[in-house]
């Protein structure tokens, strides 16, 4: 049957692009255009004395002194690009930056706060762009920096590898996203409360990875001398309520394709009670778990040192003692 | 199948579609100069550079008619809304060629006439 170009491609940009409508041959775990309205909201809610958001981003950014690289060009891709964008204070070199956000109000309120940070003569540009379709030339930038962002594409290895392209040989990947030991308080009282109130459970806080995956994510995304750290943040809150306020706030509210679309009221009441009645300290606050994964990894290039072939030594090491003999005594 | 037409109708009337003539009559003036200047204007340099189609990977265009970013190879256009490129594949419209819109109309037609 015949059908015109325009309604082939229509049909196409329908299909992969309604994430929540119909599932494609990819698995589709979050709803990327609810995470987008999140994170406009979150634009709105945007505390900038954000602590633990602001502790991560210089964690993050402070990596670049580790390195004697200097880095003119920069992509910093969304998550909590408006805290990396304060903590950059001339590190890392950086000339030309490019902030990218799924979500418009978030980019805006990034180009708005630009006037305050003019001081330190970095090239600010901004767009909006998904991560998993990265709008980037391929070898054009020199640093990508994602900042709590990653964990919630679909396809994270597809984002990384996207990432290594659009890195110029020898450049750096830096991410930070939210590990598996996370809100894992916040798993048990919601697990408890729904198991309670309704008799059955609900995915509410999402599937994140493990230490252990992120150093396979860098290597399978291509990436050279990987490396992978952790850090665990420990908040405490007021009140159970107030930790999802704060969820808000990040735009890291649930944006599971499955979720059940509302939460009853005494449900949500019975998580926040189940929550304190658990876990509250002693003197009555609420601790929370953040565990960040740091991911560093770098676009191949020959300068850059490597392991031989296996089998392709050419000394016995029971000979290196006469190698070196002469050197070490 | 019928709802999915109306919707595309719809879309069709859209005043940011552009015609293909008016695109490649504008390529094809090949003004480097001022139109470099202008690209400046409405986005930075920087980004000129280093922006491609996120679906195709292809070059762009910036069409300051429109106000938008046009892909050629998938016929796509991206809006700049107060010079941020909106570059998710979602905010993609679909260029109308004529051939494409002669095509639709002609099928629409053959509907109507059938009903």
């Amino acid at each position: 049957m015949y059908r015109p170009n325009g309604n082939f491609l229509r049909r196409f940009l329908k299909r992969s692009f309604c994430s929540a409508e119909n599932i494609d041959s990819k698995v589709q775990i979050f709803d990327r255009h609810l995470k987008r309205k999140q994170r406009d909201r979150a634009a709105w809610l945007l505390n900038r004395k954000d602590s633990l958001v602001n502790t991560v981003a210089d964690n993050l950014v402070d990596r670049l002194e580790d390195v004697k690289k200097t880095f003119p060009s920069a992509l910093c891709l969304g998550g909590s690009m408006e805290a990396i964008r304060r903590s950059i204070r001339g590190r890392g070199g950086i000339e030309k930056l490019i902030m990218m956000d799924s979500s418009y109000d978030m980019v805006k309120l990034c180009k708005d706060a630009e006037k305050d940070l003019s001081s330190d003569n970095i090239e600010t540009s901004f767009m909006v762009a998904d991560e998993e379709y990265l709008p980037i030339k391929e070898s054009s930038v020199d640093l990508v920096i994602s900042c709590l962002g990653l964990h919630w594409t679909n396809d994270l290895p597809g984002a990384m590898i996207q990432s290594r392209l659009a890195l110029k040989p020898d450049g750096l990947f830096l991410a930070a996203i939210f590990g598996g030991e996370t809100l894992k308080l916040l798993r048990i009282a919601c697990t408890i409360a729904h198991m309670e109130r309704e008799g059955g459970v609900s995915p509410r806080v999402s599937p994140l990875a493990q230490v252990r995956d992120a150093g396979n994510l860098l290597t399978r995304a291509g990436f050279t001398l990987p490396g992978v750290d952790v850090d665990e943040y420990q908040v405490r809150y007021n009140s159970a309520l107030e930790l999802i306020e704060h969820l808000r706030a990040m735009g890291e509210s649930n944006a599971l394709v499955n979720r059940i679309k509302f939460l009853k009221r005494d449900t949500a009441l019975a998580t926040a009670a189940v929550y304190e009645s658990m876990f509250a300290a002693e003197d009555g606050s609420i601790p929370a778990t953040f565990q960040v994964i740091y991911m560093t990894g770098w676009r191949e290039h020959e300068s850059q040192q490597k392991a031989k072939r296996r089998g392709s030594a050419t000394v016995s090491f029971k000979d290196i003692q006469k190698e070196f003999g002469g050197q070490t005594t | 199948m019928f709802r999915k037409r109306r919707r595309l109708n719809k879309r069709n009337s859209k005043p940011t579609i552009i015609a293909s003539q008016s695109v490649s009559r504008k390529s094809g003036k090949r003004g480097a100069m001022v139109r470099g200047s202008r690209v400046v204007e409405i986005i930075s340099k920087t980004l000129s550079e280093m922006l491609v189609c996120p679906l195709s990977e292809q070059p762009l265009r910036v069409c300051e008619k429109s106000n938008s970013l046009i892909s050629h190879a998938i016929g796509v256009s991206f809006p700049i809304v107060d010079g941020i490129p909106c570059l998710v594949p979602r905010d993609g419209e679909i260029v109308e060629t004529d051939s494409d819109r002669t095509a639709a109309d002609a099928k629409t037609d053959h509907k109507t006439a059938q009903e």
